[in-house]
């Protein structure tokens, strides 16, 4: 179970309150793009192993979407921030 | 007179009060202990060794550990029709009036008519049951039904339990686990710099806490680390006579501590599980804590210093010492000239072949440790052995300790942890006191300073406080035929003997994991406390490996039993499940609805009348609609209101349909798709504003929309000005359908013109109904004229009566959700867990046209509309089935052939999803998958399930007013 530091609430919530997203960074595919640019946007996860910023979501509170660097190794929560870049450590 | 029928207790000493005496039973018989004993001491004191029969061959079995290592006793309490089974002895208060008895024998644990197993235990290798029992293969279920009664560990509960179980949830900077002496100075030295430390130990005793000290949880077990929290049970004394009442915490750290100690092994010989053969520490921990020597004539067995120290304890109770059977030929100088002032007999370099006696140990057979030397047999009353010890590192693995084998200690050992984890004291292979509180008292001032402290502890002064270092150490097993037989137990809880995992090597599990699996080692409630490294030494031996090359089988929590009510807690019954209700709840209820949970909702499935079945009220309600009108609650649909300047810029890029040409005061059907084009929500979108649109996603998704939304519209395109807010719970929303719909509304009230060419299909008002504010449009699940009118929650029950009141002449009926499923699949219109389950494309279910044509605007899923996978011909399709005229319904999961029953050369080609009884068509009709299922409209398949086949008809998915001229009506 991790505690989780909310940038824009700027407090610290359990695990429960959020929701995880993924470590993708979501973008609009363009409707020309590349049979290649597309397989490896869709199926192809890195799935690092170590420190990896991943998108979480606090869905039993502010419902903003920001950026937690978990490893992977150990799941522990090393940092959050905000995506405008603004947060604090574990 | 409790001094004399407590034949082995002590008359000074112990942790017990004396003033105090406890009256319980043990298989009917009454017995007396004091305050301060658990039901073993309390048994041992009492004279009774053999508290139950192992659960394989039925051999009389009594103490042999102490506290959490137990792996014998395990015993069921009893309290009128309530039981609680498989507890350990050794952790089992005694309370005043308990109950207990022993487990798995019959009719009685001294005579026990299943120990004939034992003289069969030559016939019973691991896996026999498998190999005995597989033919005829059809008899398994009858064998096993047999087996099971045969073998086993406790009782389940006939009853429910009381829901006395609570569970508790706590944070901490700093998690220490283990009250022994090493605990105590980590979580001393932890809180040393003002950090919030919790010390939980197995201590009863109440240790003074000082202001800003560790907070102690007594009488508490860790059973489990999950990430960065840990569960803790803690027993709850006096609740009640079960012990029940114990809590589950929860407990989120930032730094854990581990001083869980050490656990002592028993050595490797014949009958080594004989009652009266306990480990030194076990009848140490008896002695000095409870009072109470247990025999007269005890014979010490030993591969370390360690064992010394109860031999001159029991000395010291009056206790005869036989010998000290050293299996050490060197061993300490020291020790064995203390044992010579004391008059004790140290026999060096021999070993335990075997022990005698059946119920009861009666002497042991020593040998040489190696060549082939006279034997000897020794009378005695009690043995103490001592194979060593392992620290106890079960729970520092589940915290993601790496292990190795220490050739010096005889036993694995931490080589690496996560860094928020430190292992202390025994646990860490430090078998000196004063060397453990030292090494606690560093790791506490590290978790501190971890946790941002300064801690600021003078360090204890450095003395040995030592019970005689154990490093000096044999090997348990040197006799080749000592270490291979099959009375020479390893697993004692599962049976497990030496010659079994023999065995499981010669048939090829190599693995260390397999052989668990395959001969039950390290199994069950124990997971193998005591078993484990002399398994994985043997295996290491016959497969000339070095111990730390097998590596452990992964200890499991819980690790001390736990009771499953206790893992339920408050959520039985009424509270097993949370749910949600409409703002319609009661109303339903007081018109004799019948509810189901749909999702988290609750909701109601039909309102039978008096007399009438499940299936009868369905299809009243349903005709009701078709020919007059009927009232179904909706508000678990989605409501979702959009705001802002690029809120149709945002749409058209969540949409796969065009909304451009959305008009304000117009709805239209709409679909959302994954990245990967597939149908991640049908809804309806309406326009209520220039910039305020208001979507409608299913129940289903109705939780999931939203985080989507924020999802792109946050972290893609934060530069659209578009405002997201749920609205679902605010409103209620009522469909209101059939062709008398209309006449019904006109009837309530209304300001909004309802005649078609005002208020057409798809369209949406804001008005008054009934003098209630409402949102009213016109949409249909059910293919009949039809209104959905949404108002504040609070007000739903006030429009229903209104409309009910309205509706009384025209027969307005209330509808269930069963009534409403076959209505929509006359129409074909989808539901998601039934035809949408995340997987299908608008062209399989036959919606290809709603893609808008313009390419110029791009949107979720456009892009992997064109991968192969997508547009491959022989995808599954929607279609229509009709069963045979006179046929029943067809079966939901059925699997679709063109005739002959799938199987490996006829490959399955569908998959019915949706199956009812045509209400309008008097007809089985069904929603399927098919291959290419379009092109086969008209023909007959072949639908299976159960063992029977049906025919069907492929048909279009639409079954019932295809022209669409009353849902436009």
């Amino acid at each position: 179970m991790q505690s989780i530091y909310c940038p824009y609430c700027d407090a610290v919530f359990d695990e429960e309150d959020m929701t995880f997203g993924s470590a993708k960074r979501r973008r609009l595919l363009a409707a020309d793009s590349t049979r290649e640019d597309v397989v490896d946007y869709l199926f192809m996860d890195a799935n690092v192993r170590g420190p990896v910023e991943e998108l979480w979501y606090h869905s039993f509170g502010c419902r903003r979407w920001f950026l937690v660097t978990r490893d992977t190794r150990s799941n522990l929560v090393l940092s959050s921030r905000s995506l405008e870049g603004e947060g604090q450590d574990g | 007179m409790a001094e004399t029928r407590q034949r082995w207790r002590l008359s000074r000493g112990g942790a017990i009060d004396r003033g105090s005496p406890i009256r319980f039973t043990f298989d009917g018989h009454a017995y007396e202990g004091y305050e301060g004993d658990t039901l073993a001491s309390a048994l041992f004191a009492n004279d009774v060794f053999v508290l139950g029969r192992s659960w394989k061959y039925h051999r009389p079995r009594g103490v042999m550990a102490s506290g959490v290592a137990e792996p014998n006793a395990l015993v069921t309490l009893l309290d009128g029709d309530q039981s609680v089974p498989n507890l350990q002895a050794t952790m089992v208060p005694l309370t005043e009036g308990l109950v207990a008895i022993s487990q798995n024998r019959w009719p009685g644990v001294r005579h026990d008519w299943l120990a004939g197993f034992d003289l069969l235990s030559r016939f019973l290798p691991p896996g026999f049951y498998y190999k005995t029992f597989n033919w005829p293969r059809r008899l398994w279920p009858l064998y096993e039904g047999v087996l099971r009664r045969l073998a086993g560990l406790g009782q389940a509960p006939r009853h429910p339990q009381g829901s006395s179980y609570d569970q508790l949830y706590a944070h901490a900077d700093i998690l220490v686990v283990g009250a022994g002496v090493a605990g105590l100075a980590a979580a001393r030295a932890a809180a040393s710099g003002g950090a919030r430390v919790l010390l939980v130990g197995q201590s009863t005793i109440d240790a003074p806490v000082s202001a800003g000290g560790p907070a102690i949880l007594k009488r508490a077990t860790m059973v489990g680390c999950y990430g960065s929290y840990a569960a803790v049970y803690e027993q709850h004394p006096r609740d009640d006579r079960l012990g029940r009442g114990g809590r589950l915490h929860r407990i989120r750290f930032g730094q854990l501590i581990l001083a869980t100690g050490a656990i002592e092994r028993p050595l490797l010989f014949d009958n080594n599980d004989r009652p009266g053969i306990l480990l030194a520490s076990a009848i140490l921990q008896l002695l000095q804590c409870f009072a109470v020597m247990p025999g007269r004539r005890l014979v010490v067995a030993t591969n370390n210093d360690h064992a010394y120290t109860t031999a001159f304890a029991a000395q010291e109770a009056g206790c005869e010492i036989a010998a000290i059977v050293d299996l050490r030929r060197g061993g300490s100088v020291a020790l064995r000239q203390a044992a010579a002032r004391r008059g004790i007999r140290v026999v060096a370099g021999r070993t335990i072949l075997s022990a005698e006696g059946k119920e009861h140990v009666r002497a042991v057979m020593v040998a040489a440790t190696e060549g082939r030397g006279a034997s000897e047999t020794i009378a005695c009353d009690l043995v103490a052995m001592s194979g060593g010890w392992n620290p106890s590192l079960q729970l520092a693995t589940q915290a993601g300790a790496i292990l190795r084998y220490d050739a010096a200690r005889e036993a694995f050992v931490v080589a690496g942890l996560p860094e928020y984890v430190q292992v202390a004291g025994a646990a860490s292979g430090i078998y000196d006191a004063g060397e453990a509180v030292r090494d606690a008292e560093a790791k506490g001032q590290r978790a501190a300073e971890n946790s941002g402290r300064s801690p600021s502890l003078r360090p204890t002064p450095a003395t040995t406080i030592t019970h005689g270092p154990c490093n000096a150490i044999a090997p348990a097993m040197v006799r080749r035929e000592s270490g291979r037989s099959q009375k020479a137990f390893i697993d004692f809880q599962n049976d497990v003997s030496a010659r079994d995992l023999v065995i499981a090597l010669q048939e090829g599990y190599v693995s260390v994991e397999h052989t668990k699996r395959y001969t039950t080692l390290g199994m069950g409630l124990d997971q193998g406390k005591t078993s484990t490294v002399h398994a994985v030494q043997l295996l290491g031996a016959l497969r000339a490996r070095s111990p730390g090359e097998i590596g452990t089988p992964r200890p499991r929590p819980p690790f001390v039993p736990v009771p499953l009510a206790a893992y339920a807690g408050f959520r039985q019954g009424a509270l097993l499940q949370p749910f949600r209700r409409t703002a319609l709840d009661g109303w339903h209820k007081a018109r004799g609805a019948l509810f189901e949970n749909a999702g988290l909702w609750r909701r109601p499935i039909a309102y039978p009348r008096p007399g009438e079945t499940l299936p009868e009220a369905e299809r009243r309600e349903a005709r009701a609609v078709r020919s007059a009108v009927g009232l179904f609650d909706v508000s678990p649909f989605g409501k979702i209101e959009i705001h802002g300047r690029d809120s149709l810029a945002f749409l058209n890029r969540i949409y796969a349909n065009d909304l451009s040409k959305l008009a304000i005061g117009r709805s239209v059907y709409s679909m959302m798709l994954t990245e990967h084009g597939r149908i991640f929500d049908d809804g309806i979108v309406s326009r209520l504003g220039d910039d305020h649109y208001l979507l409608s996603p299913t129940s289903a998704m109705a939780d999931r929309v939203p985080q989507w939304l924020d999802l792109w519209a946050q972290t893609v395109w934060p530069e659209l000005e578009v405002r997201i807010s749920t609205v679902s719970d605010q409103w209620a929303q009522v469909a209101l359908q059939g062709p008398l719909a209309r006449e019904v509304l006109r009837r309530a009230g209304t300001d909004v013109s309802l005649e078609q060419a005002d208020f057409p299909m798809m369209s949406m008002r804001q008005g008054l109904v009934a003098r209630l504010p409402a949102r009213l449009s016109r949409a249909s699940f059910t293919g009949e004229l039809g209104f959905e009118i949404a108002v504040p929650a609070s007000l739903a029950p006030s429009l229903c009566d209104a409309l009910m009141d309205a509706g009384a002449g025209h027969g307005i009926t209330p509808y269930g959700l069963m009534a409403s499923n076959i209505l929509r699949l006359e129409k074909g219109f989808l539901i998601h867990g039934a035809e949408l389950d995340g997987n299908q494309t608008l062209d399989d279910v036959g919606l290809g046209w709603m893609v808008r044509k313009r390419k110029t605007e791009n949107f979720i899923g456009c892009r992997a509309l064109s991968l192969p996978d997508l547009i491959r011909k022989d995808r599954r399709q929607l279609v229509g089935l009709l069963s045979e005229p006179g046929d029943e319904a067809l079966p939901l999961g059925g699997l679709v052939s063109r005739g002959a029953e799938p199987g490996p050369e006829h490959p399955w080609i569908g998959r019915v999803v949706s199956s009812g009884f045509s209400v309008a068509l008097d007809h089985g009709i069904a929603l399927a998958f098919v291959e290419s299922g379009r092109a086969l409209k008209g023909q007959k398949i072949q639908i299976f399930a159960n063992g029977k086949s049906q025919v069907a008809t492929v048909s279009d998915p639409v079954f019932y007013d295809v022209a669409r001229e009353r849902i436009n009506g």
